[in-house]
């Protein structure tokens, strides 16, 4: 009895502390501006409205920060997994290999992003790739920030494969490339879905790049800031349901990774 | 593709060098005058101060919280499956999306402050810029949104220990902290480690957290301060010179985690 | 991660990831008829500005994309399109304190498709915007007034004398935008002026008075102050943590729209002190980049904005001086009362090639005496030393 008491108010305060914050956003998201702003403040919503959302649809540049989010995210998976996949592939066959870019990427994963968002800016004003309409130089530093995310979740996957499934399909008279487009990468699946997901929820979330790169094209993160920087917590609020949106039916979907190991050590 | 990161990093990094050692008015390289100037601002001084201190605070609480979290979840209940998934949200979520409710939470008209009033307590300044509190504010806020990644390392290694361990020892009469201390924590001891060094590290990028909370000025840290030097000057050299400091400090202090990879 | 494989249906991914592309590709081309014009706008001032541009929609076919953004970012938005030779920008609103700098990456106007809107313009304003040849146009001309909670102060306080009376009846509910930045030398400067100061000298008698009076304010600072910006001090004001600050008038257009103004929120002039009271100019000024997609287009969007009943009605929805002589300010509203009535304190920023040095000196002394306890004399003796050792003496190229 006093067991389940432990485990009742044990679960009860963690669940209120993850999910409070969450229902406060959709609570001002819901309400007029005025009712964010008094004191003391409501804890259930007063009065329902939808005029949050209309302000930032109406706003022109919503619907454009939202095309560039998802544009950027998938432009950022696609390049990641392109670059990552043969590299946590020769990882994961050869020790030698998979050291150096251990090493190498674990360096990378936690250099700190102003050092290479300042010189990457003053580098893309050169290269004509500054604030660009489509975000190519934020694609860019975004595939540069998630390689390492995805290739310690594809190192794990691809290990998972044995080799001699490779060799077996080498030996039915497949060439070495063929072997593994046809049964390494079929078999990783799992892994390679998961990475996808993963990089899409690092790019969806990244504000430091964003906020430095991208100064009149902005993508979600940016323009969130601008809002709630300027006063507006019903809009901003808004805009902040909208963005987790995503990122709570990424994390549904990559529970059981999560939940196996798969995705630790990838860190922030 | 090690040649190509290599370079896309590389390329960027020898420019902020070459940025933080010329003087920005006569051109000249190499020159000292950035760091000089750093040198005088007391903002900067601050901000070396707390990017050095706001980690280990901020790792130390997500160690305690994560692992009485990862001990809580690992003890079979109904309901855990859902919890599991539940207290990871918080690391899943657009960092700038917590802060903005976060902000609301904590300004002194906020739902913080409300609650004390609620309980009769008086309220408190959570954000006043150099206070103390609001050092631990920044601190609990980022623990909130990356204890997930502490708790599941030490919930996968926790699942590692064998069950008959502990069932062993409970035979042989040992009470639960006895277990906890001389069984679970000396078997946990290379996971706690290697998921310090890795967000210890991590934590020296802090950014966001407290530029949106605080402001450049409340507590600063290097990241900020260097983007402070960036937005509101224009003054790239300073901001490549106070960014490089810290891009140091994290390849030094990776050493000792790449070392313990290689160990394992 | 079995279960993760069936979770996660191969097709669907793929399938996800096409539709994201689908909706993701009309962001990578511009529509044709579309002019993007960047300003200095807050998210309180884009409805009415909307409004105000869906006349010259629906007159020309084209369709306005307003980008709204802080000055130094649309600049630096600018300068990269400038170098990289093409971009997406047809027009740029930029701070009157920057157009020196941003002159090469913008075009020369043609002056005759301006017509009458230029000859309608006060001629000190159309000079400022000449910078080998006309580059600028003037959209707005902004200065800071009082803001201040009338339900609890009832009357403002109308001199130094009645301003520390406020100060110390309700302390730590005074705001000073305090972070170091731009803003904090404009609220700084007022006061310097106000005491018979000069922008340009840290150690005369009339700058001595003003900090000596700023460090008698200091203790009933509201303790944010150290980092309230224009938005953040306006949010501490809506949620009634502060009384009083100084503020553009943007701040207004805010509170009405979250129906704090002109009850409780009202703006007055800012208090007289010994030498009578000031305030610092502000502006914003349009301006076609060098590799604009629509120029022509893009001049005839400078031209609708600079009209008269555009000009008159941004005035009177959000508060912004026209440089247009045919618009008067109405000085009646009680919304914008106290801007109106500061109109013939306006004082410029010194114009000197070290004004960014001079600028952040004066936010460090202030900064000093406001929130680290520094003997006034002290601090502005330390900012005198540095002006003197760290400015770089050679005149500037823009005078």
């Amino acid at each position: 009895m006093k067991r389940a008491l432990f485990h009742v108010a044990g679960g009860s305060a963690v669940a209120a502390s993850v999910l409070l914050p969450l229902a406060l956003i959709l609570k001002q998201a819901f309400t007029p501006e005025a009712e964010s702003f008094a004191w003391p403040p409501t804890w259930l919503p007063q009065q329902l409205t939808g005029a949050n959302f209309r302000v930032l649809f109406s706003s022109v540049e919503l619907p454009y920060g939202l095309q560039l989010s998802l544009l950027v995210g998938g432009l950022t998976v696609a390049s990641t997994l392109l670059v990552t996949l043969p590299a946590a592939w020769l990882a994961a066959r050869a020790p030698a290999a998979d050291r150096r870019l251990d090493a190498t990427l674990v360096i990378a994963r936690v250099f700190p992003s102003i050092a290479l968002a300042v010189p990457l800016a003053a580098l893309f004003v050169r290269l004509g790739l500054y604030n660009s309409p489509a975000a190519l130089g934020l694609w860019i530093a975004h595939t540069l920030l998630a390689i390492p995310f995805a290739f310690f979740v594809l190192r794990t996957g691809l290990r998972r494969v044995p080799v001699e499934l490779e060799e077996a399909a080498q030996l039915d008279g497949a060439t070495p490339l063929g072997a593994v487009l046809r049964v390494t990468l079929p078999l990783a699946w799992p892994s390679i879905a998961a990475a996808a997901l993963l990089v899409f929820l690092v790019s969806w979330d990244e504000f430091t790049y964003a906020l430095v790169l991208q100064v009149t094209n902005r993508p979600l993160p940016p323009l969130l800031y601008y809002f709630a920087a300027f006063g507006y917590p019903g809009t901003a609020s808004a805009l902040a349901a909208i963005m987790l949106l995503p990122a709570v039916v990424i994390i549904a979907l990559l529970a059981p990774a999560i939940r196996s190991g798969g995705l630790t050590g990838s860190g922030r | 593709m090690v040649a190509l990161l290599a370079t896309l990093l590389a390329y960027p990094v020898l420019y902020a060098v070459r940025l933080a050692f010329t003087d920005p008015l006569t051109g000249h390289f190499p020159s000292l005058v950035n760091y000089a100037q750093l040198g005088r601002d007391a903002l900067f001084w601050r901000a070396v101060r707390n990017n050095a201190l706001l980690p280990l605070a901020s790792v130390v609480v997500e160690l305690v919280v994560g692992l009485a979290l990862a001990l809580f979840l690992s003890r079979r209940f109904p309901g855990r499956a859902a919890l599991r998934a539940l207290v990871v949200i918080p690391f899943a979520l657009p960092e700038i999306v917590v802060l903005t409710i976060m902000r609301y939470i904590f300004v002194r008209r906020g739902y913080a402050n409300a609650a004390l009033a609620a309980v009769g307590w008086p309220a408190l300044d959570w954000l006043t810029p150099g206070s103390a509190l609001a050092w631990i504010t920044v601190v609990l806020v980022d623990a909130w949104h990356v204890t997930p990644v502490m708790f599941l390392i030490l919930l996968a290694a926790l699942a590692g220990i064998p069950a008959e361990i502990g069932e062993a020892a409970q035979l042989d009469g040992a009470g639960p902290l006895a277990r906890f201390r001389y069984m679970t924590l000396p078997l946990l001891r290379p996971a706690l480690l290697a998921a310090v060094l890795l967000r210890g590290v991590d934590a020296l990028r802090i950014f966001a957290t407290p530029l949106v909370l605080t402001g450049v000025e409340g507590v600063p840290v290097l990241s900020s301060y260097a983007y402070h030097q960036w937005s509101d000057y224009g003054n790239d050299a300073a901001a490549a010179a106070a960014a490089l400091v810290l891009a140091l400090a994290s390849v030094a202090l990776s050493v000792p985690l790449l070392r313990l990879r290689e160990a394992a | 991660m079995p279960s993760a494989a069936r979770l996660i249906e191969r097709r669907l991914v793929w399938r996800g990831l096409l539709i994201a592309l689908l909706i993701a590709l009309p962001a990578c081309r511009q529509a044709t008829h579309t002019l993007v014009l960047a300003a200095a706008l807050l998210p309180s001032e884009l409805p009415p500005y909307r409004a105000v541009l869906s006349a010259f929609e629906h007159d020309t076919g084209w369709r306005v994309v307003v980008v709204p953004q802080q000055y130094a970012d649309i600049r630096r938005a600018l300068a990269a399109e400038a170098t990289a030779g093409s971009g997406t920008l047809d027009l740029v609103e930029l701070d009157i304190y920057s157009l020196a700098a941003a002159a090469a990456d913008v075009a020369v106007l043609d002056e005759a498709a301006l017509g009458d809107e230029l000859a309608a313009l006060i001629p000190s304003a159309v000079r400022v915007g000449d910078v080998d040849g006309l580059r600028f146009l003037p959209h707005r001309l902004t200065w800071q007034a009082l803001i201040y909670n009338h339900a609890v102060l009832g009357a403002p306080p109308r001199t130094w004398d009645e301003l520390l009376a406020v100060a110390r009846a309700h302390p730590g509910r005074i705001g000073i935008k305090g972070a170091l930045y731009e803003g904090l030398t404009c609220d700084v400067l007022p006061f310097v002026w106000s005491a018979g100061g000069s922008a340009l000298a840290f150690d005369d008698p009339g700058t001595r008075a003003a900090f000596h009076f700023l460090a008698a304010l200091a203790p009933s600072l509201n303790p944010q102050s150290a980092v309230f910006r224009e938005a953040s001090i306006a949010e501490a004001m809506a949620r009634g943590e502060i009384v009083l600050e100084l503020n553009w008038p943007f701040a207004m257009s805010l509170f009405a729209d979250q129906g704090l103004a002109p009850q409780p929120i009202r703006s007055a002039p800012l208090p007289a002190g010994p030498a009578g009271a000031a305030t610092v100019l502000g502006g914003g000024y349009l301006a076609i980049p060098r590799g604009a997609p629509h120029a022509t287009a893009a001049l005839g969007l400078a031209r609708f904005l600079l009209s008269a009943p555009v000009q008159r009605e941004l005035h009177q929805r959000l508060g912004w001086f026209s440089a247009r002589r045919d618009v008067a300010p109405t000085g009646d509203e009680t919304l914008l009362a106290g801007f109106a009535a500061m109109r013939d304190a306006v004082r410029a920023r010194p114009e000197i090639a070290d004004y960014p040095l001079l600028s952040r000196l004066w936010q460090e002394a202030f900064r000093a005496v406001a929130f680290e306890h520094v003997d006034p004399d002290t601090a502005l003796a330390t900012a005198a030393r540095r002006w003197n050792a760290e400015r770089r003496a050679a005149p500037s190229p823009q005078g």
